[in-house]
């Protein structure tokens, strides 16, 4: 891995919101309703307009 | 322990630093009786399952299971509301072990949920040499660039 990665990826690790145990539960809402959105324009896409 | 792009995302400071994805990738202990596990509590939940794109149904076969797990191969645990989740047995770089040493602990809807270290997730990326991969992590390493400007 390039070094200056390494270092993003440390310094991220280490900030406040990162500690062990935080409440990380709207990552898996925001993914959910990212999926959701996903799902719902491949459907509009299937959709035939005229 | 959850990996890839979904598990990154768990050392996102908000939604907004977050990256899209279609899918999330949880990391099994490469055993059948841990894959065995997964599957019946995922079916009970409504989720139903695929290996390359075809519906896979044999959930109880040891000896199918057996060989997802020597050939460090994954399944597709798809709901029809919740979404995707993607089980896999092996990744780029590291064993499980390697992985779940160090691991992050966080929670989620209170539940513990255990996520692979930033560090190694990105490096995974990187050693899995996959041009999608390489892509995010240039992507990656130039958000976090405008994310230093920005402070």
């Amino acid at each position: 891995m390039s070094e200056s990665l390494g270092e993003i990826a440390k310094r991220i690790e280490s900030q406040p919101w990162n500690r062990p145990g935080t409440d990380k539960t709207w990552v898996l809402n925001a993914m959910s309703a990212q999926q959701q959105f996903q799902k719902e324009v491949r459907r509009a896409k299937r959709v035939r307009t005229r | 322990m959850i990996v890839g792009v979904g598990g990154i995302n768990f050392y996102a400071r908000t939604p907004a630093d977050a990256f899209a994805t279609l899918d999330v990738d949880a990391l099994l202990e490469p055993a059948v009786e841990n894959l065995d596990r997964a599957l019946s509590v995922l079916a009970g939940l409504g989720y139903s399952f695929e290996a390359g794109d075809e519906p896979f149904v044999d959930l109880k076969d040891a000896l199918v299971l057996g060989r997802i797990i020597e050939n460090g191969a994954s399944l597709s645990a798809v709901h029809p509301e919740a979404g995707e989740l993607d089980l896999l047995t092996s990744i780029s770089g590291f064993s499980y072990a390697d992985l779940s040493n160090g691991a992050a602990t966080f929670e989620v809807a209170g539940s513990r949920v255990r996520v692979g270290r930033l560090e190694k997730l990105l490096r995974s990326k990187e050693v899995s040499g996959r041009p999608k991969d390489l892509e995010f992590l240039r992507a990656f390493q130039a958000r976090a660039f405008v994310d230093d400007d920005q402070r």
